[in-house]
């Protein structure tokens, strides 16, 4: 889990839009101004930090893209607290071609005094972004607490989410206690530096990050076609065959496939964590855009039944089975009865490990839920006076198979034998004529002991 | 649905062995004395045709014993165990007590065993043991010839222990002779003899590692190879002598040896010779898998699925398994899943080294989501789906780099997965706390 720190948080809301690439980026930078922001935070105070960093991103954003265009806005830096005034905001510098020398001379005017009018703040960036719409617009928010008013920040993002001008709002938190964290509930990533210095040498890379992503919807298609199927992990390979990404696959709130950030520049492909796992390769994504793969995955939750609820036995009721695709001739999994397991639809053969082995053979899982029921074995205790060779034999395709080979010299085998009949055949080692051999036919019953004497 | 029965014989049958216990008896033969695996061989002989329960009787007659060769008696020659079934108890007694002294008197012997026989119809044989000549004055060939035509019995069988090649035509007037080259030859040709002196049909079945040792206590089944029906089931075995066991059988129709090893052998499909002994040789090419579970591993923990192609399937679960060479396919129940694919060559002791496990330990109090990934050569496989899961939990994992994959439950957002790279070292603990 992210942990959560301190001042500065950075709220990116990526506006997209399907049609369109190579979108004009526009920043706003929302700065919090109110009285908290003095407060010494290593060597500096607060705001001292965030107006460096913030000049640093601004200067190294441009560098990188020459088109960017960036405006400022500012809250709690006109009236005092005890005003308590809850629409203290400004847009200092509109969204625009502006200069660093601009933000620098609006950031120096500047000084930090009242409360933080968040929510306030945040409907008002609506009118900042006003004829900007289609363009990827993103928000950078800088604060040090949480909300004076009585307004919602997290309100207004979901609007703003709802409305598809938000994609995915970041969080760098600074030195927020875990009371006012509450408020950026809603808010998904949060990056949270541990100190000063942690915050400046990470934030560049973060808004970086967060603006150069893109943005991708896996929809896992189950059994009806719907993009139902979730919870499932993903893996994201590069070019060069690394890991880049693990997922766990969501549904949002709104019961869609929740929305990941990629690098766009990579080629990849995807394992699905499912079993079988399904691998999609050459996965192109392409930038300022949203991208929505569709891969068939349903499930199907198998539980193989074993029913132990006799005391007197001490049967050990997990035991392990092992599944393959009919196809195929490796096994990919091992699961234990008694324990539910999702699997994609398909044809497999699973080997649970009784005694004999219970073999079945293209088991069509092609239903939500398949429930396959094992009869409990029984116990077979055989106890001989002397040392024996034996085997255990049973008919298994009609023809007797020789199940169990006792240790030479056995005099006790303690077996969990599945309910049938079964031929016992054994010599005594001392008795050195085959045809003394000896066979005796038994019943096993489910759950039940059987102590044989010889 | 398993069964083993004997042949009944009805017709009783007499068979008298006139056995040499002369001076030259206790000259060395392999690693014992003639006298001593000419012992061994025949009351192992007697032991097998009394558990047969076959009908036949037996005597014995031996010379040579009494009299030290310096007195030169000519008639040293006694009867020490009279007719009956079931007598193997008095062989045993009566021969132990026999120690190998004097002459060789071949043709007395044979003509007193005339009085041995009860004047009656049934069929008399006698199967004369010996490792030399007469060197008394009578005549063997008339004296063969003198039982033949008082109707006692027909000639004489004679079993030589090792005699030279030069002297053997010295038998051709007796009756038919086979020479025993060593302790195992004898007791082949004394089974192959006892065979044909009372019309009886036998078998023995060989059971030949690639190195030609001969298997034992591998349970073998006789079936009739029209039907496939399994005729009887037994655990094979090996004599005290290492020597297969004789089965008398009904010589009539064609049989089958069924091997039970893993996978089974079938032997292929032969006939009798009547009033024989037959002798199945069943090439086996044993091997032994041994896996070796470093002792960490409790024995019902472990699973082990045995495969090869689609004819069978086997639990193989720390038991003696008579697996065959071959290649196989082997899944194991230890964390990760794994197809091991073995070669197991003939006659070796195929030893699997199984990596020792460690454990991995969750302190968890949340409800989540959690998935472990094996990270080798960059390749991550998917080693636990763990599902939903709430709490503490403890897995065991063979050594190596994974990952935990998790999310917490109320998550709504992909972003929020965490990811915790750990090591699993053998023997040790490996705690994570989510916290």
């Amino acid at each position: 889990m992210k942990k959560l720190f301190s001042i500065l948080i950075t709220l990116l809301l990526v506006s997209t839009s399907l049609a369109q690439q190579d979108k004009q980026v526009n920043v706003l930078f929302v700065v919090d101004a109110s009285s908290s922001m003095l407060k010494k935070w290593g060597k500096d105070d607060k705001w001292t930090i965030a107006e460096k960093s913030l000049l640093k991103i601004a200067d190294s954003l441009m560098r990188e893209n020459p088109q960017l265009h960036f405006g400022l806005r500012v809250y709690g830096h006109q009236s005092l607290p005890v005003d308590n005034n809850c629409k203290d905001t400004e847009l200092k510098l509109a969204i625009g071609r502006n200069s660093l020398s601009s933000l620098k001379d609006r950031l120096i005017s500047v000084k930090p005094k009242g409360i933080t009018p968040l929510a306030y703040t945040l409907e008002q960036t609506k009118s900042d972004f006003a004829g900007l719409e289609g363009q990827k617009n993103i928000l950078v928010l800088i604060t040090d607490g949480s909300e004076s008013c009585t307004g919602d920040p997290c309100a207004i993002l979901e609007i703003l989410l709802q409305n598809q001008v938000i994609i995915k709002p970041v969080v760098i938190g600074l030195d927020i206690d875990i009371a006012s964290l509450r408020d950026y509930h809603c808010i998904q990533d949060v990056f949270n530096p541990h100190s000063p210095t942690e915050f400046e040498r990470n934030v560049l890379s973060v808004v970086h990050q967060a603006i150069n992503y893109t943005s991708l919807q896996v929809k896992l298609l189950d059994y009806k076609k719907e993009a139902k199927t979730t919870n499932l992990p993903m893996l994201f390979y590069n070019s060069k065959k690394e890991l880049a990404y693990s997922f766990y696959h969501k549904l949002n709130k709104l019961g869609q496939a929740d929305t990941i950030l990629l690098e766009p520049t990579e080629e990849y492909s995807l394992v699905i964590g499912s079993l079988p796992p399904i691998t999609k390769e050459g996965i192109h994504l392409s930038g300022n855009t949203h991208n929505i793969i569709e891969i068939p995955a349903p499930l199907c939750n198998l539980e193989i039944k074993t029913f132990v609820d006799n005391e007197k036995t001490s049967i050990i009721p997990e035991i392990p089975y092992f599944i393959k695709q009919t196809s195929e001739k490796l096994y990919f999994y091992q699961g234990e009865t008694n324990k539910e397991q999702n699997y994609l639809y398909g044809s497999y053969d699973i080997d649970i490990m009784t005694l004999p082995i219970t073999r079945l053979t293209k088991v069509a899982l092609e239903k939500p839920k398949k429930e396959i029921k094992l009869a409990a074995p029984g116990k077979l205790i055989v106890n001989a006076k002397f040392p024996i060779h034996a085997a255990l034999f049973t008919e298994i395709n009609k023809e007797l198979v020789n199940i169990y080979t006792f240790k030479a010299n056995s005099t006790q085998e303690i077996l969990d034998l599945q309910p049938g009949i079964y031929s016992l055949v054994y010599r005594f080692d001392h008795k050195r004529k085959m045809t003394e051999t000896q066979i005796n036919n038994i019943v096993i019953q489910s759950k039940e002991i059987l102590e044989i004497k010889l | 649905m398993v069964q083993s029965f004997c042949q009944e014989q009805n017709e009783p049958k007499r068979v008298l062995f006139v056995l040499d216990a002369s001076g030259s008896m206790v000259s060395t033969w392999g690693n014992a004395t003639k006298m001593e695996i000419a012992k061994q061989t025949l009351l192992l002989l007697v032991d097998s045709i009394e558990k047969s329960e076959s009908n036949i009787e037996l005597g014995l007659r031996v010379f040579g014993h009494q009299s030290n060769k310096a007195l030169n008696d000519c008639k040293d020659s006694k009867l020490e165990v009279d007719f009956a079934a079931n007598n193997s108890k008095e062989f045993r007694t009566a021969l132990s007590k026999i120690v190998p002294k004097g002459n060789t008197p071949i043709a007395f012997s044979l003509i007193e065993s005339a009085n041995d026989f009860d004047l009656d119809e049934r069929i008399n044989s006698i199967i004369l043991i010996t490792d030399g000549l007469e060197n008394c004055e009578g005549n063997p060939c008339d004296a063969a010839k003198y039982l033949n035509e008082k109707r006692i019995s027909i000639n004489p069988f004679i079993i030589g222990l090792d005699i030279e090649d030069s002297l053997i035509h010295y038998f051709d007037c007796i009756g038919s002779f086979v020479n025993a080259k060593n302790s195992t030859e004898l007791n082949m040709v004394l089974q192959n003899t006892i065979s044909k002196a009372t019309g009886t049909t036998s078998l023995s079945i060989i059971l030949e590692s690639s190195n030609k040792q001969n298997i034992s206590n591998t349970p073998i089944s006789i079936i009739d190879p029209n039907s496939q029906e399994i005729l009887y089931t037994y655990i094979h075995s090996l004599t005290k002598k290492g020597l297969p066991d004789t089965l008398f059988l009904d010589p009539r129709g064609q049989y089958q040896v069924k091997v039970h090893s893993y996978p089974s052998l079938l032997s292929q499909r032969f006939q009798l010779k009547p009033s024989e002994h037959n002798t199945l040789i069943v090439s086996m090419p044993k091997s032994y898998l041994d896996i070796d579970h470093k002792k960490q591993y409790d024995e019902n923990e472990a699973s082990f699925l045995v495969r090869n192609g689609e004819q069978w399937v086997y639990n193989y679960k720390l038991n003696d398994l008579p697996i065959l060479a071959g290649t196989y396919q082997l899944v194991t129940s230890l964390r990760p899943t794994e197809n091991l694919k073995i070669e197991m060559k003939a006659d070796k002791l195929n030893l699997l080294e199984l990596k020792a496990n460690g454990k991995l330990s969750i302190e968890n109090k949340m409800k989540l989501r959690a998935a472990v990934y094996l990270r080798k050569e960059g390749i991550w496989s998917l080693v636990y789906d763990l599902g939903l899961i709430h709490g503490n939990f403890d897995l065991k994992l063979q050594a190596g780099s994974y990952s935990l994959i998790y999310i917490f439950d109320e998550e709504s957002d992909s972003e929020q997965t965490h990811r915790y790279d750990f090591e699993i070292n053998a023997e040790r603990t490996s705690v994570i706390q989510l916290k």
